[in-house]
C-alpha cells in the first residue's frame, strides 16, 4: 500500500488532482488569452526562444522561421478534402526525447533547458503554456522536432485536446529544429486564412532580427524584410524624416506632426516617439506600442514615459525591461524609472531645440500640446523659463503668454475657477485690469512658479469681492449722504445673506454688481438645495454648513455713478426705497447669470406687481 | 437641441477629458449653472450627477454631499425618471464621506445608514454592500468588536451590482487584516493589487499608503520606501488623498528621509487651506506635527520652509521654529480630533494623536534610493 501513514491508526491517503485538459483549454481561450489570435504570438515566441538557445550553442548560427499555410481543402475534391493545415518551422535548438516530455507535456513548466541555459532571461515564453494556446484553434497539435545537440533522432509528438499525447521516432529525419503543425478546428477558419495569418505574423514579429518567410498558395515572401527606421541609415535628413513619418503612418495610420528618435542604454531601448497631430485628452490612457526583445509585447503599454509626455505615441523595442504578468506594461522598478527619465530628457531636448531653431513650428505644436508642455514646466524650472515665452493663458482681454502679461505689470492677477472668471471678466476690462483665468489644470501652479522665479512680481488671487475693493471710494460728503441708504440696504439684503456696499465704477450703465466669492457661491448653493431636500437632508446640510469655518456673504456693490442709483439713494419714502433696493438686487443677480432661488423669485414677482400698481395709481388721475 | 443643452453637454464632455480635480469640478459647476438657468430637469440632473462624481473623486466632499442631496430629492419625486442603481451606488459614497463631518450627529449617521439599507432592500439587492458600510462606520467609531462582526456578516453575503468592485473588495480585506493586527497577512493579501492584477479608480492608490506603516512594523523598510515611491505619484495631484499623503510623510519621517518629507509637506500644505474635509485635514496635520516634532527632536535650529502667506504664522524670512510649528499643527489636529471624538463617543482621534511613542518606537534611519 502506498498510502502515507500519519501518527496512530489514522491513515491519510494522498491523491493527485484530476485536471481536465479540455476544461483548462476552454478557460485559457476564454480568459487567459485575450483573443485566440495569440497562438501566433506564442508560436513565434517559441521559435525565438529556440533560435536564441541555439545561438548559445553556435554563435554563428543564422536563425530563420517559416510559416506555411497548406489549403488542403480547396485543391482536392471528394473524400480527401481536409481542413487547412498550418506549419510553423524554426531552425532553433530542437528538442531531445527527454525535453519533449518535459516541455511539451508538462503544463506550467517554466522553460528550463537541459543545457543549463534555462534560467537565462532570454527566454521570454513558457513553452508548454504557449503550445496550449494552439488548442484554441486546433484539436490536435503535432510537433516534429530534432535536437541540434547530441541526440539526432527526429521525434513526432501528437498532443490532443483531451490531454493525451503520443510520441514516435520518425525514420525520415528533418534538419535540426522544430515544426509545429496545426489542423484548423471547425470555427477557427478565419485564423487560417492567408491574409489574417500574415497580418498576425507581421503584427507580432515584424521586428524580429531573423527572416520569417510566409508561404501560402505556393508563394513565399519574407515578411520582416523592412527594418524599422532606427535600424536603418539614411543619406540625408529629408530621407530620414520621410522614412520615420511613413513608418508612423504604416503603424498607426496617422499623419503625425513630427517624430523624435528615442534611445536609452538603460533598459536597452530604441525607437521613436511620434508627436500626435491632435490634442489628446488628459484623462485618456497614454499607451505605446512596445516590443520586448523584438517581439510585440503590447500596443497598450503604459508607464514608459514621464507623466507629462502625453503629446507623443511611441514605438520602441526594449531589450532589458521586465514585463508584468499581464504583459501589458513593464514592471515598475528602478530600471524602468531610469529609462523613463532618459526618454523624457530626449523629448524635453526636442522641445527646447524647437524653441531655439524653429519657433514657428513650435507655435503650431503648442497650439496642439500646450497642456503637455505646461505639465513639464510645472516640474522643471529651466524649461519653465524658456516656455513662458510661448505658453498661452486665458485672460479677460484675450489669450496671451506670461511674458506678454508681465511686460507692464508687477502684479499677476488671477482667478481660480470659471465662476470667478465669469464674474470678474465682465467688470475687470472696464477698470483696465487684466486677469488670468487659472481655472485650468497647471495654470495656478505655473503662476506660483512665475513669482518664485521672478521676485519683482507679486501674485494676487482676485475674487469678485476683492475686485470691487479697487473701485473708487465715495467722498466723505457723499458717504454721509448715502449712509441711511446703505444701512437700509443691509437690512433689506440680510435675509439673502448679502451685504451692501457703494462705490464708483465703470461702466456707468451698470447700477449694481452682485458678487459671490467661491465660498459665498457654495453657501448659496446649499441654500437653494435646501429648498428641494426633505427635512432630514436639509438638517444634514445645516450640519455641514455649521462646520464651515467662516460664513461668507454675497455682496451687492451699488454704482454711485449710475444715475438711477444716484437718484435712489435720495429717495426718502422707505417703502419705495425698500422695493427699489430689492429690485436692484434681483436685477444684479439676473445680470450675473445665476438662477434665482425661490425667495428671490417671490421678490421679483412682488416687486414687479408693486411697481405696476404704483404706476397705475400714479396715472389714475390722468386717466379719469 | 437647445442652446443650453448644447452648452451643458459640451461642458460635461470637456470635464470628462480633463481628468479628476479642480478644473473638472469647475467645468461641471458651470454646467449646473447653465442647466439651472434653462430649467430643463433632465439637464439639471445630468450635470449635478456628474458633479457628484467629480467632487467625490476630486476631494471636495462637502460639494458632493450638496449636489447629491439635490439629486436624491429629485429622484424621490420621480423615481422612474432617473437611474436607481446610480442613486444607490452614490448613496454608498455619501455614507462613506458623511462620517468625515464631525458636525453631523451620530444619530443622523445611523438614520442615513438605515435609510440606505431600506432603499437597497426595496430595490431587491443583497446586504453585502450595507454590511460593508456598517463595518466601515463602526471601524470609524472605534467599535472594534462590532466592526469585525459586520465584516464577517458581509463576507457571508454574496456580491451583487451594488457591492464593491473586486479591487476594492481585496483592498477592504487587506485593511481588515491590518485592522485586526495581522500585518503580514494584510501585506500578503495585497499582492494582486500591487502587481496590478486587480485595479480601479482608487486602488492601488490608497493601498500603497495603507501598507507603509505595516511594512515598517514588519521590519521591511526597503519595501515600504519602494511603495512610497510607487504610490505617491498616484496620489500627488489629487486633493482627495490628502489623508494618505499624511501616511507617506509619516513613513519618511520615521525613516529619517527628512528632506523628502519636508518637500512633500510644503507641497501639500496649501491643500489644507482649500480642503473642507475635516478628516483629511486631521490626518495631514497629525503627520505634519509628527514630522516637525521629529525635526525638533534633532535640535532646535530654525527650519527654512516655503509656506504660503496665508499660513497663520507665516514668516517673511521663511524661517520657522520646529517646536512651535509642530505645536501649531498638533493643536490644529487636536481641535478637529476632539470634535470627532465627541461625536463618535470615543477618544480614538485624540489618543492616536497623542500616541507618538508607538511611532517613535519604529524610527529607524533608512535612506531612500
Amino acid at each position: 500500500m502506498t498510502a502515507l501513514a500519519t501518527s496512530g491508526s489514522n491513515r491519510c491517503m494522498e491523491y493527485r488532482f484530476q485536471v481536465n485538459l479540455g476544461g483548462i483549454i476552454d478557460l485559457l481561450s476564454n480568459h487567459t488569452y485575450s483573443s485566440p489570435q495569440v497562438f501566433v504570438r506564442e508560436l513565434l515566441q517559441n521559435g525565438v526562444d529556440a533560435i536564441t538557445a541555439r545561438s548559445y550553442l553556435d554563435p554563428d548560427h543564422r536563425g530563420r522561421m517559416e510559416i506555411e499555410l497548406l489549403q488542403t481543402g480547396e485543391e482536392t475534391v471528394g473524400p480527401q478534402t481536409g481542413p487547412p493545415l498550418l506549419v510553423f518551422r524554426d531552425n532553433g535548438i530542437g528538442l531531445s526525447e527527454e525535453e519533449v516530455h518535459l516541455f511539451l507535456a508538462t503544463i506550467g513548466q517554466t522553460s528550463k533547458r537541459g543545457d543549463g541555459l534555462g534560467e537565462r532571461a532570454d527566454f521570454i515564453g513558457q513553452f508548454g503554456i504557449g503550445l496550449l494556446s494552439c488548442f484554441v484553434v486546433s484539436d490536435e497539435v503535432i510537433v516534429v522536432t530534432r535536437s541540434a545537440k547530441d541526440d539526432s533522432r527526429t521525434f513526432e509528438w501528437r498532443g490532443r485536446a483531451d490531454g493525451t499525447y503520443s510520441l514516435s521516432v520518425l525514420t525520415e529525419a528533418i534538419e535540426p529544429g522544430t515544426e509545429v503543425r496545426l489542423h484548423c478546428k471547425h470555427g477557427s477558419e478565419e485564423y487560417f486564412s492567408p491574409e489574417t495569418l500574415k497580418n498576425l505574423a507581421v503584427h507580432y514579429g515584424s521586428l524580429l532580427p531573423f527572416p520569417i518567410s510566409f508561404i501560402a498558395d505556393g508563394h513565399a515572401e519574407v515578411i520582416n524584410e523592412e527594418r524599422p527606421p532606427w535600424r536603418e541609415e539614411f543619406l540625408d535628413e529629408q530621407l530620414t524624416r520621410e522614412a520615420y513619418m511613413a513608418y508612423g503612418r504604416s503603424i498607426f495610420g496617422a499623419d503625425f506632426f513630427d517624430y523624435i528618435p528615442l534611445r536609452s542604454s538603460v533598459g536597452d531601448v530604441e525607437g521613436v516617439a511620434f508627436v500626435l497631430p491632435y490634442s489628446p485628452s488628459l484623462s485618456s490612457r497614454k499607451t505605446h506600442r512596445v516590443y520586448l526583445k523584438h517581439m510585440l509585447l503590447s500596443e497598450k503599454t503604459e508607464g514608459l514615459l514621464p507623466e507629462w509626455a502625453f503629446f507623443v505615441k511611441c514605438v520602441v523595442n526594449a531589450g532589458d525591461l521586465r514585463p508584468t504578468a499581464s504583459r501589458e506594461s513593464f514592471y515598475e522598478d528602478e530600471k524602468l524609472a531610469a529609462t523613463r527619465e532618459r526618454l523624457g530628457r530626449q523629448l524635453r531636448n526636442y522641445l527646447i531645440d524647437l524653441a531655439r531653431e524653429n519657433p514657428e513650428r513650435l507655435k503650431k505644436l503648442i497650439n496642439l500640446h500646450f497642456l503637455s508642455i505646461k505639465a513639464l514646466a510645472v516640474e522643471d524650472d529651466d524649461f519653465f523659463r524658456i516656455f513662458i515665452n510661448w505658453l498661452p493663458f486665458e485672460t479677460n482681454t484675450g489669450m496671451m503668454t506670461l511674458t506678454e502679461y508681465i511686460t507692464d505689470t508687477e502684479v499677476v492677477r488671477y482667478v481660480a475657477d470659471l465662476d470667478q472668471f465669469r464674474q470678474t471678466a465682465r467688470i475687470a476690462s472696464a477698470q483696465s485690469l487684466c486677469i488670468i483665468n487659472a481655472a485650468y489644470t497647471y495654470d495656478a501652479q505655473l503662476l506660483q512658479k512665475l513669482v518664485e522665479l521672478y521676485p519683482r512680481l507679486t501674485l494676487s488671487l482676485v475674487d469678485s469681492n476683492r475686485l470691487t475693493h479697487s473701485f473708487e471710494y465715495l467722498t466723505l460728503d457723499e458717504q454721509d449722504a448715502v449712509a441711511d441708504f446703505l444701512s437700509l440696504a443691509n437690512d433689506v439684503l440680510q435675509p439673502f445673506r448679502c451685504e451692501a456696499d457703494i462705490r464708483k465704477f465703470s461702466p456707468v450703465e451698470l447700477p449694481a454688481l452682485h458678487n459671490l466669492t467661491s465660498e459665498a457661491q457654495f453657501q448659496r448653493t446649499i441654500e437653494t438645495t435646501k429648498e428641494v431636500t426633505d427635512s432630514f437632508w436639509s438638517s444634514v446640510l445645516d450640519d455641514v454648513q455649521a462646520g464651515m469655518e467662516n460664513e461668507s456673504l454675497a455682496q451687492l456693490c451699488f454704482n454711485y455713478r449710475n444715475p438711477v442709483v444716484h437718484k435712489t439713494t435720495r429717495v426718502r419714502d422707505e417703502t419705495l426705497l425698500r422695493r427699489s433696493i430689492q429690485m436692484l438686487y434681483v436685477q444684479a443677480v439676473l445680470l450675473s447669470h445665476r438662477p434665482l432661488n425661490s425667495k428671490e423669485m417671490v421678490l421679483l414677482n412682488d416687486g414687479l406687481l408693486g411697481f405696476i400698481e404704483w404706476g397705475a395709481d400714479a396715472v389714475e388721475g390722468w386717466v379719469q | 437641441m437647445s442652446n443650453a443643452a448644447e452648452q451643458v453637454l459640451e461642458l460635461v464632455n470637456k470635464s470628462a477629458d480633463v481628468g479628476e480635480g479642480e478644473e473638472q469640478i469647475s467645468l461641471l459647476e458651470e454646467a449646473v449653472r447653465i442647466a439651472d438657468l434653462s430649467g430643463d430637469m433632465k439637464l439639471r440632473y445630468l450635470a449635478r450627477d456628474q458633479l457628484v462624481s467629480a467632487c467625490v473623486f476630486g476631494g471636495e466632499t462637502d460639494k458632493a454631499l450638496v449636489a447629491y442631496s439635490w439629486c436624491l430629492a429629485q429622484f424621490d419625486q420621480n423615481p422612474a425618471g432617473f437611474s436607481q442603481w446610480s442613486i444607490l451606488w452614490k448613496y454608498k459614497w455619501m455614507m462613506g464621506l458623511i462620517a468625515d463631518f464631525p458636525h453631523v450627529s451620530k444619530e443622523k449617521l445611523y438614520v442615513m445608514m438605515d435609510d440606505l439599507e431600506l432603499r437597497i432592500r426595496k430595490a431587491g439587492y443583497g446586504l453585502r454592500a450595507i454590511y460593508n458600510q456598517r463595518y466601515r462606520l463602526e471601524k470609524f467609531r472605534d467599535n472594534k468588536e462590532q466592526a469585525i462582526e459586520y465584516f464577517r456578516k458581509m463576507q457571508a453575503q454574496p456580491g451583487d451590482e451594488v457591492s464593491n468592485c473586486t479591487a476594492c473588495e481585496i483592498d477592504d480585506l487587506v485593511s481588515f487584516h491590518l485592522y485586526c493586527g495581522d500585518d503580514a497577512l494584510g501585506v500578503e493579501l495585497a499582492t494582486p493589487l500591487i502587481r496590478g492584477v486587480e485595479k480601479c479608480g482608487s486602488v492601488p492608490h490608497r493601498t500603497y499608503a495603507n501598507l507603509l506603516l505595516p511594512l515598517v512594523r514588519l521590519g521591511r523598510h526597503a519595501e515600504a520606501l519602494t511603495f512610497h515611491q510607487r504610490g505617491y505619484p498616484l496620489i500627488e495631484h489629487n486633493k482627495r488623498y490628502l489623508d494618505r499623503i499624511g501616511d507617506h510623510i509619516i513613513l519618511l519621517a520615521l525613516t529619517e528621509n527628512f528632506a523628502r518629507a519636508t518637500e512633500i509637506f510644503e507641497k501639500h500644505y496649501p491643500w489644507t487651506e482649500k480642503s473642507r474635509d475635516p478628516f483629511c485635514r486631521f490626518r495631514f496635520f497629525r503627520a505634519a506635527a509628527f514630522l516637525l516634532g521629529s525635526l525638533a527632536a534633532r535640535g532646535e535650529q530654525p527650519l527654512r520652509l516655503n509656506l504660503p502667506k496665508s499660513f497663520p504664522h507665516h514668516s517673511l524670512t521663511g524661517q520657522y521654529h520646529p517646536t512651535q510649528l509642530a505645536g501649531w499643527f498638533e493643536d490644529a489636529a487636536r481641535e478637529i480630533g476632539q470634535r470627532f471624538d465627541e461625536r463618535n463617543e470615543t477618544d480614538f482621534f485624540c489618543r492616536t494623536l497623542a500616541d507618538t511613542d508607538s511611532l517613535n518606537a519604529l524610527r529607524k534611519p533608512y535612506p531612500l534610493v
